[in-house]
Formats: C-alpha cells, structure tokens, sequence
C-alpha cells in the first residue's frame, strides 16, 4: 500500500501540479506603472539602485531567521512596510533599481504585487520579474502559495527580459527540491543615449553548502563576460549571499542563532576567492580599497533587528564608470534608519558610459 | 516524510477521489446504495458498508484517528428508472487542522494558527437523483450544503488557499457552502466503465461566524474504471479545477489512480 501511495505522489509530482518548475531559458514577466513619468537623457549619468526588500517583512522576525515564529503578514502590514521602502526608493529617486526578494502574489506577504506596488508608488516607470520560487501550494511551516523573485525596475523601457535558470541544490531529496527556491539571472537591457545596458540581477543560494552557489556566480560572470567581449556596458549585481575578498570575518557571526544546517548562512570560509575575477576585471560599486580600509561601513545586512549591519552580501559591478557607490545604513550614511526597513541595506552607485562602450 | 504522506492520504480521502458513490456494486456516482452486507473500500475511497438495501454507512477509516466521520446515505425511492437519496455527513476536523498547523514539512498551516483552531463540527448533507437511461447513460444531479458548527468564539486562522482544499476547508472558517453536482456514469465495453463529473461551489451567503466568505470553483472528474470483479476494480482519470481564491483565479489538473476491493 505504501508503495502505491508512493507511485501516486510520483505520479503527482510528475505532472508538476503545484507548478513550481520553470524551463532553462524563459521569458521574463513584464510590468508597468500605472502612471508613466516622463523621463529625459539630460543627465550623463545614470543612479543605479539595489535592495534586497524582504518582500515587505521589514522587521518582522519570521521563522526562517530562528527569531520569531512568524509566517504570514497581514495586508496592512506589508502595505506599510512597502509605503516605507517607496520613501527611501523616491528619496534616491534611482533611475534603475535592483529587487531582491519582491513577492508578487504569496500569501506570506498578503497578496500583495510588490513590483506593482514599486512601480506605482516611485517614479519607476517600467518592470521585469522573474520567478525565484513559485509554488500554488509549499506545504510547508504553513507557507502556501508563493510567487517571490528578482526584478529589475528602470524609468527608461526594458527589453529583451529573460529568466537564466541557475543550477539547484544537489544536496536535497527530490521532494524538497521540487517545493525549493530556483535560483535565476534576470537579464534585461535599456537603451540609454543610444546604446545599450546590459542589466543583470542576480540573488544567489544563501543555505547551500554543497557549491551551488560558488556555480551560480561563476554563470553569472560567465554571461558578463560574453557582453563584455562585444564591448557592450553592463550592469550586474545583487544579493549574491557572500561576502567580499578582504573581509577580517569570515564565520561565526553574532546574528546567525539557527541551529537548523537547513538555515545555516553563517560560513564563508568556502567562498573564499570566488570573487576575485568580478574585482580585477570589472568596475565594483564599492572598491576592494574602501572596503579593505574599513569592513564594516559597507556592511549590508544582519537578521537581527536589535543589532546593526555586520556582513556585505549585496553587489553592483560594471564594465563601464562607477562612482559614489554607498551603502545605506543609517542617518549618518545613507540619510535614512534603513535597519527598519529590511534585513538588507539598499546600495547605490552613480554610472556612466566608459569611452569603449558601444 | 511520514507526516506527509499522512496528509496526502488525508487530502485524498476528503472527497479528492471520493464521493465514488455506490449503486448496487462499484457504484460511481448514482443515487442507489450498496447492497445489504456488501464491504466496499478504495485507497483514497471511503469503506461503505451495506446496512439494509436501502441504508448504507461510510467513513475514511485511516482518517478516523485524526478526524472521526461518519456517513449515513438513505435511499428513499428506487422506481423504474428513478432512484433518489439523500446522505449526511459528520466529522470532527479540530485535531486535524491542530495536526496540520505546525513547523516543517506537512505544515499546511503555520504553527502560530493552532491556537486559533475552534472546537467544532463540520456536517455535510446531500440530495441526490438518479435517471437510467440504460447501462451506458446515468445521469444524477446533486445538491449539497455544507453546515459548519463551531462551539468556541471563532478567531481567525489562515485559510488553505490551495486548490481541490479551499473550497472543502471553507466551512472550518465558518462559511456555508454548497455544491450543484451532475455526475454521468455509464458502461464503454466489457468491464471497461467510465465516470463524468461536473461541480460548482459557493458561498451560502450566511456568515453567522463573521467568515470571510468563499470565491466559486468548479470541478470537473472523468474517470476510466476497470471493475474487474466484484472483489476489484481499478480507477484512472483527472480532475480538473478551475477555483477562485483570495489571490485571484487559477486552473489546475491533477491525475487520480485508485484500487478498490469489495467483499
């Protein structure tokens, strides 16, 4: 009987019915503002922006930090939460805008499209998505359904927008798998004073401890190097959920109080070099330099809401000019109290074209 | 992994592949009981027993250790080609929405719902009525309502926004639900039959519990069944749901296997 059931689930499982798998190489989904603000190229410059927003949980302690026990918020919850991300985003008023971790329609985070809602509430005009774990149902800690992912938001057009899959975990058993996060490049361009930026938005396995994510960065340098050869600009980040070379700590952080392997994103050690090829051959948003001089003004993020920043797992890169680069962390840098607002700081960083750029 | 596996068989039992309703022997749909003394079981199917000829229990027995029901169906006329009843349906789902409030896997709800959890009773009570036309053509309309009893003063928990559950789960937050069914069973060829089942549910409109209320969903079951004897008989088909959820509308498929045994 046992047996039976099993080839059941199989059978199940085998039609995909929860709808939680994507193909290789997919389109992207596209959003626009309900109002479209007018935009002009007078500036030779362009802000670039990247958070990490915990789909709106703010400070909330859910129970995959091991603070709280907390799953699922309620509409004015997340309503208030993306009020006060939209004030910090208008603040800054990028002109394009990195999201990690934006839920558009998980009953975690009420329902609510948080790419819509970014779009509507900021002068962003135009938005791409793409799915990092979707499920109909994860039956699981009493998730539900979830539809959570990466984007990228711009005032000018994106084009060509598409999902790159990234390699999944080996190490869980199929069931897990199948209910797991996908991990993806979300690749876009715009065409800004007549030629193109190449927009990659990218947020890597935080829990993997079997090399997944040292194979999910190496795509993604993979993919700016090609644009690289053709001389085209890029632009490439996100939460790649390691931390920098030159880093004095690498384990043992005071905020990482899960004792679940499961949950576990306090060991960097194996990281170590993994980013070495972005900093020699590319334009960081934060140089190696500042970093080395002082570690912890360039700190990101940390689980506990009581504490204060103490790791930087959040990135820009560019084959073109970077200059101004700054991570948000408080009043005195940054203009804003960002630990209320997520687990992660928002980074933003001034472009503009290098003469070799096509 | 245990746990899971309880749940689907749970998920299943409740009516997923159920409701296979009883004529005479393997009864797919029709308004007939079992016959006096018949034991009827499936994997997913609930185990029917014949009381009387007219009179026939039921109950999913893996399920009764986490949620007791009881089924009771009556045939009040069976004339000609008209057969009518009506069946009614008791459990105690508190300890399984207990069960499925929790932490890890099988947590289709979140460990923080169990204290909101009421004590209550969920009842269901159906009228249906069949026509034969001839072997190869029964049609039985069926109308349902769904009556929940809470004892405690309802609190809020969160709904199970999943199809195939939602609808079926609606009454634990306090909504009277009901279905129009219209099921068609007949014979293909040989021992080959075959089942075709359409379903609406709703909201009943009364919220004496301040519910949120339900959105519709439609169902729609066709089964190939292969009675082999009258000892066994195998199920194969799909169901195919189209529901509207507090996130918007959504269609899904899934594939239904079953065995079933009588004796």
């Amino acid at each position: 009987m046992k047996k039976l059931i099993f080839l059941t689930m199989i059978l199940m499982l085998s039609c995909d019915p929860f709808h939680t798998e994507f193909n290789d190489n997919e389109s992207a989904r596209y959003r626009e503002a309900k109002e479209i603000t007018e935009t002009t190229e007078n500036s030779s410059e362009l802000k670039i922006m990247n958070w990490n927003i915990k789909f709106g949980g703010a400070r909330i302690d859910f129970f995959f930090d091991c603070y709280g026990d907390r799953v699922i918020m309620t509409k004015d919850e997340v309503n208030s939460n993306m009020k006060k991300l939209a004030e910090k985003i208008n603040k800054e008023n990028p002109d394009i805008l990195f999201v990690q971790e934006a839920d558009i329609n998980s009953k975690r985070a009420a329902y609510v499209d948080q790419v819509q809602y970014l779009l509507d509430h900021t002068k962003l005009n135009y938005g791409v998505y793409a799915s990092q774990w979707k499920a109909d149902y994860v039956p699981s800690d009493g998730i539900g359904k979830v539809d959570t992912g990466n984007a990228i938001l711009s005032k000018y057009p994106l084009k060509d927008a598409k999902r790159i899959a990234l390699p999944l975990m080996s190490s869980q058993d199929s069931l897990t798998k199948y209910f797991y996060l996908r991990r993806n490049i979300l690749s876009s361009y715009i065409t800004w004073k007549n030629k193109k930026i190449h927009l990659l938005a990218i947020h890597t396995s935080a829990y993997s401890q079997d090399g997944t994510k040292l194979k999910q960065i190496k795509i993604l340098k993979e993919k700016i190097d090609e644009i690289n050869k053709n001389s085209e600009a890029f632009i490439a980040g996100g939460d790649l959920n390691t931390i920098p070379p030159k880093s004095e700590k690498l384990k043992n952080f005071p905020d990482s109080i899960c004792t679940d392997e499961d949950f576990q994103a306090d060991d960097y050690s194996a990281d170590l070099g993994i980013l070495d090829d972005f900093y020699t051959d590319y334009t960081p948003a934060i140089s190696l330099n500042d970093y080395e001089a002082d570690n912890s003004k360039y700190f990101s993020h940390t689980t506990n809401k009581n504490g204060f920043w103490n790791r930087k797992l959040d990135y820009l890169f560019t084959n073109a000019k970077f200059k101004n680069g700054l991570i948000h962390q408080n009043i005195e840098r940054g203009g804003t109290e960002t630990m209320r607002l997520s687990d992660h700081a928002p980074l933003t960083v001034t472009f503009s074209f290098n003469e070799g750029n096509k | 992994m245990k746990s899971l596996i309880l749940i689907l068989i749970v998920l299943f039992s409740l009516k997923i592949v159920g409701n296979q309703k009883t004529t005479t022997i393997w009864n797919t749909g029709q308004a007939d009981t079992i016959e006096k003394g018949r034991f009827e079981v499936g994997i997913f199917q609930p185990l029917k027993y014949g009381f009387t000829n007219s009179i026939e229990f039921s109950t999913y027995p893996l399920v009764n250790f986490i949620m007791p029901n009881f089924s009771i169906k009556k045939n009040y006329l069976k004339k000609y080609k008209w057969s009518l009843s009506s069946e009614h349906f008791i459990s105690y789902p508190t300890l399984l929405l207990k069960l499925i409030s929790k932490k890890g896997v099988g947590g289709l709800l979140p460990s923080t719902a169990k204290e909101n959890i009421p004590q209550q009773i969920y009842t269901e009570h159906s009228i249906m009525f069949s026509y034969n036309l001839s072997k190869y053509f029964i049609i039985t309309p069926k109308i349902s309502v769904s009556i929940p009893i809470i004892f405690n003063s309802y609190k809020k928990f969160p709904t199970i926004d999943m199809f195939l559950l939602y609808p079926r789960t609606a009454p634990f937050h306090g909504d009277f639900v009901y279905t129009l069914s219209l099921d068609i069973d007949g014979l293909i060829w040989n021992k080959l039959y075959y089942s075709i089942d359409l379903d609406y549910y709703n909201n009943l409109a009364i919220n004496i519990y301040n519910s949120e209320g339900i959105g519709s969903s439609y169902e729609h079951k066709f089964m190939l069944i292969w009675k082999n004897s009258k000892t066994f008989s195998i199920y194969a088909g799909y169901k195919l749901i189209y529901g509207n959820y507090p996130y918007g509308s959504q269609l899904n498929i899934v594939p239904l296997v079953d065995l079933a045994w009588g004796f």
